[in-house]
């Protein structure tokens, strides 16, 4: 079960965000009020809270550092023209 | 010479005629067959012949048709459908065969092809190539030619209609160089520059200008990606297309960095759309050493992945247990009471993931899950150790993950220098063992996997503790197995006890209650000879009294299915004495059976009348069987006397000789008294 997911919510999501995304999500009805009871329920604990934040949201961020970029000198797509050194063979 | 005259006035005879046409008619010469019909007619005046006369300008006709197909076919040959038209649409009109029908089609078709080529082949002469690519599409529209369709293809890139020659080729299967170069160069000039470079893969050219501009593509390629790396567009694209270019060669500092960062971003998009798997193949593939910042996400996907599937609980206890443990886990709570229960509710769910797969499987189940169980312990233990030394930079891994990583040699040194800090000496054997290259067997053996245990154990350095105790386990539980099954145990079964059981007793304990609880002549001689083996190295007490008992135990199994008389059964149990003395169970078995033994010595002494031999037996035995068996033998024979025989000194004499006898045993038997009575009566005096 992803919290998240069922709330329709971010992982930095206050308690106060929590209990009004329950709400909604109870007028929603895309999940059963069950699980939206269980989502907030999970979401208010500081424990299971905090290890749904590990488990459910990936943090790719320090892997994608600025990159200096070279671009090769290329000539412009019209300037490249057709060979016809297979032309024989037709 | 003179002129033949000629036959003038002479009546023609139509009878003469008439079968002179027959002739004809039969024959099949409808020609001179229908004239001489004529002639007949013309002569008599009769309209009966206007039939036959009808039936030979048909015959006549379908000769000319016949004579018409033959000339059609070799005008066809000669290369000149148009004119073979002609002769068969002549011959259809008489024949009106279906096949020439369809004939005719066919060659009108070939003619139009023709038509429309040379047309096409005149547009592409003056350079009209788009005109000439009409034509073509026209020609194999209508009969479906591939050539037409590569021509129409060609055509369209002479023209500079990239597009509509990329959409003409990839309806045909490119073959030739020409063609491939053709397909690729119209790819390039719509901007698949990849794709392009991967037809050209196949043309075999080392043309400078070919080489050079392929050389162009893959600039082109590259600049296309770093332009939609900084837009942060299709990340799936730029790895892919990327790692293509990479595997072919490419030189160049920023690609691979860029293809790794596009791996990142790749993977967010997966992540949001739950595709884990493609993620878990991209890690696998991208990153061969792991690094430890990834090790959350390495840990995170195969909980997903195990949560998807109910399988990878293997990898799931690999990373997720080094995960939780991690620093990188730890700098996230202020709190360490919330970091531990954090940390136990994350461990509980993954173990419960674990046991929720015993469903579809439970023996791989059980396995993983046995092998969570240790590495649980492990991490638990290698953590309280990275902590006490606090110099240790080492992270807190599973043994699996310190193997990938290239750790388990640092593992293994803290281990061994800190082999007090382990509860007992075996929790410090089993830490060395599982970051020991004996792992794997280690591994198989806690997974109940015995033989494979078996067939992974490494020989490890001679005298290396963590290998002689993981050979030992592995022996034990497997020896063990082998046992049950009442299969004789590896070679190595007896010196691998000997050592594990002197580090580790509680496993001879334990191989004892297996002996004792064994059940059956098979099983019980296994344990007898593995027991037996064992005791000759390691002469413990504990072990002397399992072989002692389990021999006695043998020796009544194998007595009562007959399998042993009584005198190897007695022999057996005193072996079983020898070894251990105090075995009552073997003490009491053994009285038996010497008693049982004395009653057939007995018995058979009694029935040869060997007397003095009989006496002998119970005197010397100490059961009180034997003895009473001695006394009521004659104590029948004394009772019957008096009706077995009749004459009286007869009947003292016996008495006389059985008195003697029993007196031999006992002196004071009850019998001797009754046996004097007797003589008295017979003699009226005392025989003493």
């Amino acid at each position: 079960m992803n919290p998240y997911k069922i709330l329709n919510i971010d992982d930095g999501a206050e308690k106060r965000d929590v209990v009004q995304a329950a709400a909604l999500a109870l007028r929603q009805r895309r999940y059963s009020a069950r699980e939206v009871a269980m989502a907030q329920k999970e979401l208010l604990h500081p424990v299971s809270s905090a290890a749904h934040q590990f488990l459910q949201v990936v943090e790719l961020k320090p892997f994608m550092e600025r990159v200096t970029l070279k671009y090769p000198k290329t000539p412009r797509l019209s300037d490249l023209k057709r060979l016809s050194i297979f032309d024989e063979a037709l | 010479m003179g002129k033949k005259k000629k036959k003038k006035g002479i009546p023609l005879d139509p009878a003469a005629i008439l079968k002179k046409a027959e002739k004809f008619f039969q024959k099949g010469n409808y020609l001179l067959a229908g004239k001489e019909f004529e002639k007949l007619g013309a002569l008599t005046g009769q309209k009966n012949f206007l039939e036959k006369i009808e039936i030979c300008d048909k015959e006549i006709k379908k000769q000319d048709a016949g004579d018409l197909l033959k000339k059609a076919r070799k005008i066809e040959k000669g290369g000149n459908p148009g004119a073979a038209v002609k002769c068969f649409e002549d011959a259809y009109e008489v024949l009106g065969e279906d096949w020439i029908r369809e004939k005719i089609e066919q060659l009108r078709n070939v003619t139009s092809v023709l038509d429309v080529n040379r047309a096409a082949k005149d547009a592409e002469a003056a350079g009209d190539y788009l005109k000439a690519a009409g034509l073509y599409d026209r020609a194999s529209a209508d009969h479906e030619t591939e050539n037409m369709a590569l021509q129409k293809a060609v055509c369209l890139v002479k023209a500079e209609a990239y597009v509509e020659a990329v959409s003409a080729f990839q309806n045909i299967a490119v073959k030739e160089p020409e063609h491939l170069y053709d397909f690729g160069f119209s790819l390039t000039k719509t901007g698949r520059y990849c794709d392009c470079l991967k037809l050209w893969e196949d043309i075999p050219s080392q043309d400078e200008s070919f080489l050079e501009q392929k050389s162009l593509v893959c600039d082109l390629l590259v600049s296309d990606l770093y332009a939609a790396f900084e837009r942060r567009e299709d990340p799936e694209r730029i790895y892919k297309e990327g790692k293509y270019l990479l595997d072919a060669g490419y030189e160049s500092s920023a690609l691979p960095l860029v293809i790794e960062q596009s791996v990142f971003a790749w993977i967010k998009t997966l992540w949001e759309n739950e595709e884990y798997d493609t993620i878990w193949e991209l890690l696998r593939r991208t990153s061969s050493a792991m690094e430890p910042a990834l090790l959350p996400l390495y840990a995170k996907v195969c909980f997903k992945r195990a949560e998807q599937s109910g399988n990878h609980g293997e990898d799931l206890s690999m990373f997720w247990l080094s995960a939780v443990y991690s620093e990188d886990f730890e700098s996230r709570f202020s709190e360490t009471d919330e970091c531990e229960q954090t940390r136990k509710l994350l461990i509980d769910w993954a173990e419960d993931l674990i046991k929720s797969s015993a469903q579809p499987d439970g023996e791989i189940a059980e396995r993983v899950l046995a092998q969570w169980s240790l590495e649980k312990e492990m991490v638990v233990e290698i953590r309280g150790l990275v902590r006490k030394r606090k110099k240790s930079r080492l992270p807190v891994l599973t043994p699996r993950l310190a193997a990938q990583t290239g750790k388990s040699t640092e593992f293994l040194a803290l281990i061994r220098k800190n082999r007090r800090f382990f509860k007992n000496r075996e929790d410090y054997l089993r830490a060395g063992c599982c970051y020991s290259p004996i792992r794997e067997s280690f591994y198989h053996l806690v997974g109940g996997e015995y033989e494979k245990a078996v067939q992974t154990l490494t020989v490890g350095e001679s005298g290396d503790e963590f290998t002689d105790y993981a050979r030992g386990r592995v022996f034990f539980a497997h020896g063990l197995l082998c046992l049950k099954r009442g299969a004789g145990p590896p070679d190595e079964y007896p010196g691998s006890m000997v050592a594990l059981f002197e580090t580790a007793p509680e496993y001879e304990k334990q191989f004892i209650a297996e002996a004792l609880d064994a059940e059956g002549t098979n099983v019980l001689q296994r344990f007898e000879e593995a027991l037996m083996n064992i005791h000759d190295r390691r002469a413990s007490d504990a072990l002397a009294e399992a072989l002692s008992l389990v021999m006695s135990r043998r020796a009544v199994e194998m007595i009562s299915q007959k399998l042993i008389n009584e005198k190897v059964f007695s022999m057996r149990l005193k072996k079983a004495l020898k070894i251990n003395p105090e075995n009552e169970h073997a003490r009491g078995l053994l009285r038996d059976s010497e008693s049982n033994l004395e009653m057939m010595a007995l018995e058979k002494a009694l029935d040869r009348y060997k007397m003095s031999s009989a006496c002998k037996i119970v005197v010397e035995s100490k059961s009180d069987v034997v003895r009473e068996a001695f006394f009521e033998f004659f104590e029948r024979i004394v009772a019957k006397i008096e009706e077995e025989m009749s004459s009286k000194s007869e009947r003292i004499f016996y008495l006389k000789d059985i008195y003697k006898w029993c007196a031999k045993v006992d002196d004071d038997h009850d019998i001797l008294y009754d046996i004097e009575e007797l003589l008295e009566e017979l003699e009226g005096t005392n025989i003493e």
